[in-house]
């Protein structure tokens, strides 16, 4: 490991890596503090780009943009009440009121830090976690990865909002978008309708691009146009000595709460970042200071995102598994690269996760360091409205697909995808589903039907091995528990309304 | 209006989308040249079928939801009316625009219908007051041109070349 390690360092530090970890920092710091850009998009967009890029520098780039738009979805959060990613809802809470009070460098100052350790905490469980669970998971044969897939696939019940059938529905429209093509078992024409187009399938760049990225612009249209207020004269004071001791002991809580929830999967950040605060609030000798401006209160779920985001990368690189739609793109990533996550990447790519694991520590470190100059930019920068930012988004989400296949026909599937995706938003229908169904539902069906061939097709494979019963067990669960967490609420209340 | 029969519209659509997805696998040729113990229908058949049983869940709550939802209509329609103009227009002309963008791109060239597309884009998106054409005029030029410059020289990508390049 400590080989691999340096090995790592090696890589990083060569001076076009450097520059390009410096860059992806700025880009993800932009897009994170810009609302409206989700760090999913920016990582969609960014994608094609990584195509002509050797494959470390694509993932250095995008692994660092990932990292990145977590830290900086708090600048906004904390400035101007709009939280830049999801991931940062929560620290609005406390992080706004201290900023409104006129202690706004105070308040960044103490998400700078709390984020930084965090991420560099997760970083950490990261690089340790990651073999351990890959050299488990390199014993695994087709029934496992059956099991896996499955697992990653029940994301859906924490990705689709509380609405489990039109998750479960938009997972199994992802599988038949995988499905169109030649099958590759037997060379059979899916969905093909003689077209020459779909003959090789459905490529994931132009899917991702229109669901996520065509969508949103789209959806956001003149929604967004209002000017921003100016936050001038922002100075930031990243580390105080008194401020330190009041919460050191909320940012080692969060950040070990974040990073084991970020590796669940499809928990992710955002959940880590709520639940966080939370226990934050539950831990204080004084809970009413929440909601006013405590310094836990930006300290907890900050530093529970940050941590959550590594976290999250453990199942994706030592399993295959997203923890959620941006891992889940990541996967695509490598996916477009000639890659497949999992246990075998480090066996065969050690050099690419290694710099991978030192390239997210030297970007956390960036964070706390870089901060205080891309910050004072940012305020500026966050007053461009969506009218211009739009226009500009949709030009590359059009020639970033261009550019991967030079394919017009790519552009057109683009499209279908960011009007269906425009559509399914306005009816509330969630589109990260799909992409878990077109990322995992190929790999599901190859193991599924590779399990039943080698087995002459006999179907309790799947359950005569521990590992695929546990897997395909807890992948139940996982799908169940919501149901049975509804219909147990239901019964309480019908049981206190009678009572009453 | 379409918020409100949200459920009812997604269900009827993939209703009819698993239907149609489930008659199509029965035209799946299959090869005789490898034997398989689970055909190529079987995982798109299970998708369709799934798809389906959900959907039907998913009527039956749309029809529910918009049961209740009748009850305070007068009041969801005098809100929900003025937004619903402007939005079908910006979201239907940025829709032509990008289908005549995309059409133009590989016959004229990515520079000039790239500067074209961003200003007419930008001027169907900003408000009425906001718009400065010299200011979108401006920014499309930059834009196009640094993407022209950066996406060949550095990332060694093809751009749509046209009659003008």
């Amino acid at each position: 490991m400590i080989e691999s390690l340096l090995m790592g360092i090696e890589t990083v530090f060569q001076p076009l890596n450097l520059l390009i970890l410096f860059s992806a920092v700025f880009i993800g710091f932009l897009g994170g503090a810009l609302p409206g850009i989700s760090g999913t998009m920016l990582v969609v967009i960014l994608l094609p780009i990584t195509y002509g890029f050797d494959t470390t520098s694509a993932f250095l780039l995008l692994t660092a943009i990932y990292a990145a738009t977590v830290f900086s979805g708090m600048i906004s959060a904390i400035l101007f009440r709009t939280p830049g990613t999801p991931e940062a809802v929560a620290t609005v809470f406390d992080g706004y009121p201290m900023a409104k009070s006129g202690h706004s460098s105070r308040a960044l100052g103490i998400a700078i830090v709390s984020s930084g350790i965090g991420g560099i905490f997760g970083t950490l469980v990261l690089i340790f976690l990651t073999p351990v669970l890959a050299s488990v998971a390199l014993t695994f044969s087709s029934p496992e990865f059956f099991g896996l897939a499955l697992l990653g696939l029940t994301v859906v019940a924490s990705l689709s909002a509380g609405q489990l059938s039109k998750g479960i529905i938009g997972v199994a429209f992802g599988l038949f978008i995988a499905t169109i093509g030649i099958d590759p078992l037997s060379g059979t024409q899916r969905y093909t309708f003689d077209m020459n187009g779909l003959s090789a399938g459905v490529e994931l760049i132009p899917v991702l691009i229109g669901l996520f990225a065509v969508a949103e612009v789209l959806k956001k249209g003149r929604e967004n146009t209002k000017e921003k207020q100016e936050a001038s004269n922002t100075k930031i004071k990243i580390f105080e000595k008194e401020i330190f001791k009041k919460i050191y002991r909320t940012i080692t809580r969060s950040s070990l709460m974040g990073t084991f929830i970020g590796i669940l999967p499809g928990v992710g950040a955002t959940t880590a970042s709520m639940l966080s605060y939370s226990e934050a609030v539950r831990w204080s000798k004084n809970p009413k200071k929440f909601g006013k401006g405590a310094p836990e209160g930006i300290a907890a779920p900050e530093s529970a995102n940050n941590s959550a985001a590594m976290g999250a990368l453990v199942p994706l690189l030592a399993l295959g598994i997203p923890g959620s739609a941006t891992t889940a793109v990541l996967i695509g990533a490598f996916i477009l690269h000639g890659l497949q996550p999992g246990p075998n990447l480090l066996e065969t790519q050690s050099n690419l996760v290694y710099a991978i694991f030192i390239g997210l520590l030297i970007v956390n470190t960036l964070i706390i360091v870089c901060s205080k100059p891309f910050i004072k930019l940012f305020t500026k920068i966050m007053n461009i409205p969506y009218y211009i930012l739009g226009p500009i988004i949709l030009m590359f989400c059009i020639i970033g697909t261009f550019a991967v296949r030079n394919s017009v026909f790519d552009v057109w599937v683009m499209l279908i995808f960011g009007a269906l995706g425009y559509l399914f938003t306005r009816i509330n229908f969630p589109v990260a589903p799909i992409v878990l169904g077109v990322v995992l539902g190929p790999i599901a069906e190859d193991e599924f039907r590779r399990s039943l061939q080698l087995s002459g097709g006999n179907w309790f494979v799947f359950f005569e091995r521990p590992v695929s019963a546990g897997l395909i067990i807890v992948a139940v669960l996982f799908l169940v528990y919501p149901l049975i967490k509804k219909l147990f609420k239901k019964s309480k209340s019908s049981l206190q309304s009678e009572a009453g | 209006m379409i918020e409100k029969y949200g459920d009812l519209y997604a269900s009827v659509f993939f209703l009819i989308f698993a239907i149609f997805m489930y008659i199509a696998t029965l035209n799946f040729q299959q090869s005789d040249l490898v034997v398989l113990t689970i055909g190529s229908e079987f995982v798109p058949q299970l998708a369709a079928g799934g798809i389906f049983i959900f959907a039907f869940l998913l009527l039956i709550k749309g029809i529910k939801t918009a049961k209740a939802m009748n009850k305070d209509e007068a009041a969801d329609v005098q809100t929900s009316k003025p937004f619903h103009k402007t939005k079908v227009f910006t979201v239907g002309a940025t829709i032509l625009l990008i289908v005549l963008y995309v059409t133009l791109i590989t016959q004229i060239g990515f520079l000039i219908t790239t500067v074209v597309y961003l200003v007419l884009q930008m001027y169907v998106l900003a408000e009425p007051i906001k718009r400065n054409l010299f200011l979108f005029v401006s920014i499309a030029i930059i834009t196009s041109g640094s993407v022209y410059f950066v996406f060949r020289e550095f990332f060694n990508l093809f751009l749509p070349s046209g009659i003008l390049g």
